[in-house]
């Protein structure tokens, strides 16, 4: 079963573009990242899955059902909006009461764990919560009535390190349970350690869709290593996978491509005393996709 | 009814407020009526030096008897102020719970709820008719017991008929900020068309295409229900709210 499936889903806002032939589809059980910088069309695709905003051409299927007027389908998925405005004058209680009676039920056992995990207290009111308390009541009502799809729109953006963890630990639970996630992200971190497969989309056009290993190889890294002594060109040339080799004191910088493990076997004949690999960021792993795409 | 329940539970101060305001300024223009019989020949002079053109714009036209209770009440209440407060307690609910919480991004977790465009839209136009419902009442009540408080009787349909004008047209122009986003412009184009067209001879008919004129201009009060100017009233309204479901219902959200 495809849990989202898209067929040349487009959607133009007048002249300005949304998205441009989406094809994307996202496996029953998985974890999808949907990764792009900000104003790729993220968003756009995901308020067309919800029906929010309809697509301009193109055919959408959520759980295998068109979306269009949907209200059942609707009933099955738990939504996280990228940008949460509440009514600010409602206490946290007042706000998932509501929504769990659109719902038309709720189970205050599992919504209680919930509060618990993401260590949130609903008696305030929402305009006086924190950014990251915001971000936990949406994520929270998203959560609070076990849907078979979460769709997540940039879903840890506010929560500090520790409760990142949380999410991620409850996207694995419910994975295990059988719901399938599709998440938003412009940072690779998140989606490297959550998700199964990715899609890449940029410019409102999905260019890649990978395992996250086969993201990983292809991605660059930017590695300093620095030795005990100064180091010579020399046996470095012969080492796998490195390109723009530098060479400065004990210094030596270049950035690899695929797999560190050549380069790290080749340091390893040396003593070193400090080993620096950058995680790629979202640009250069669009480089490299982009690079190999025209090479191909 | 859980959105309709939410949104009235949300908005409930503003709504006894507005109500008990309307009402309280109904009731001091009623208890004025008998200083305005004493004092009723100053009034005539008062008037009679006043410049045709401003007291039409205030709704006091020719055919309005200011020395009447009906034609008092007309020219301080039905005229102009009562009709322009439901217009603007309409205006602003119509605009704020659609257009508003669109433009807020309320609405985008609301929508994305188990909830069909035709419930959402309907269970607004609910709020918006219970708002405008509750106000009237509080109206009419004040009004009614005025009129037995100063002892000046007036047929209870004709008093029904002036809050009724009212309240159609809060909906009216209320609908069409829920349906269009657009009212306001329209609502003083209305009133001004109903006021000033009777003072041009070229226009004098003309004024019979504002709804202003079908809801109170016609003045209720000394004249009862109009039935045909209520059915076109409410068919223009239907018509309305049922243009502006339409496109509710295929349009995207503006989130």
């Amino acid at each position: 079963m495809r849990v989202i499936r898209t067929e040349k889903l487009s959607k133009y806002y007048g002249q300005r573009r949304g998205v441009v032939e989406l094809d994307l589809e996202v496996k029953a059980g998985e974890v999808f990242g949907f990764l792009g910088p900000n104003g790729a069309g993220k968003t756009t695709t995901i308020r067309m899955l919800l029906d929010l905003i309809r697509p301009s051409s193109g055919q959408v299927w959520v759980l295998e059902q068109a979306v269009w007027g949907n209200v059942g389908l609707r009933r099955r998925l738990g939504y996280l909006p990228g940008e949460l405005s509440f009514y600010e004058g409602l206490t946290g209680w007042e706000l998932l009461r509501y929504l769990g009676r659109l719902r038309g039920s709720l189970d205050p056992a599992y919504l209680q764990q919930l509060l618990e995990r993401f260590d949130l207290d609903p008696s305030h009111k929402l305009r006086t919560l924190s950014k990251g308390s915001r971000q936990k009541v949406g994520l929270v009502q998203a959560f609070m009535h076990r849907p078979e799809l979460l769709i997540l729109d940039e879903p840890t953006a506010g929560l500090d390190p520790l409760l990142q963890v949380e999410f991620q630990k409850l996207v694995r639970e419910v994975q295990e349970q059988g719901a399938s996630v599709f998440l938003s992200s412009h940072m690779m971190g998140e989606v490297q350690a959550l998700c199964d497969r990715v899609g890449i989309i940029r410019e409102g056009r999905l260019v890649a869709v990978s395992t996250i290993g086969e993201l990983t190889e292809r991605s660059l890294r930017r590695v300093r290593i620095r030795f005990d002594e100064a180091v010579t060109p020399g046996d470095w040339a012969q080492v796998p996978g490195l390109k723009d080799l530098r060479f400065d004191g004990d210094w030596l910088e270049a950035t690899v491509q695929g797999s560190l493990d050549p380069l790290i076997k080749a340091a390893a004949q040396h003593r070193v005393r400090d080993f620096i690999s950058q995680e790629p960021s979202l640009e250069e792993i669009f480089l490299t996709d982009y690079d190999t795409r025209s090479a191909a | 009814m859980h959105i309709l329940a939410q949104n009235l539970r949300m908005g409930r101060g503003n709504l006894l407020g507005f109500g008990l305001g309307l009402a309280a300024l109904s009731l001091i223009s009623v208890m004025f009526l008998p200083s305005m019989q004493q004092n009723s020949q100053e009034l005539q002079q008062l008037l009679q030096s006043m410049p045709k053109g401003m007291l039409a714009a205030f709704g006091v036209s020719d055919q309005v008897d200011m020395l009447t209770p009906e034609g008092f009440l007309q020219g301080r209440l039905f005229a102009l102020m009562v009709p322009l407060l439901l217009i603007i307690q309409g205006v602003g609910i119509g605009s704020a719970t659609l257009a508003g919480e669109e433009e807020r991004g309320q609405l985008e977790l609301i929508a994305a709820h188990p909830v069909g465009r035709t419930r959402l839209f309907l269970e607004k136009l609910g709020l918006l008719g219970a708002a405008l419902l509750f106000s009237s009442l509080l109206l009419f009540v004040s009004i009614w017991l005025g009129l037995k408080a100063v002892g000046v009787p007036l047929p209870l349909d004709h008093q029904l008929a002036a809050v009724s004008g009212s309240f159609l047209l809060g909906l009216l122009f209320g609908g069409l900020a829920l349906a269009l986003g657009l009212a306001s412009l329209l609502a003083v184009t209305a009133y001004l068309w109903n006021a000033l067209t009777p003072l041009s001879q070229d226009l004098a008919q003309s004024q019979k295409f504002s709804p202003f004129y079908w809801a109170v201009g016609y003045e209720p009060l000394r004249n009862g229900f109009d039935w045909g100017y209520i059915a076109v009233l409410l068919g223009l309204i239907l018509l309305l709210l049922v243009l502006g479901l339409l496109r509710f219902r295929r349009r995207d959200l503006g989130i």
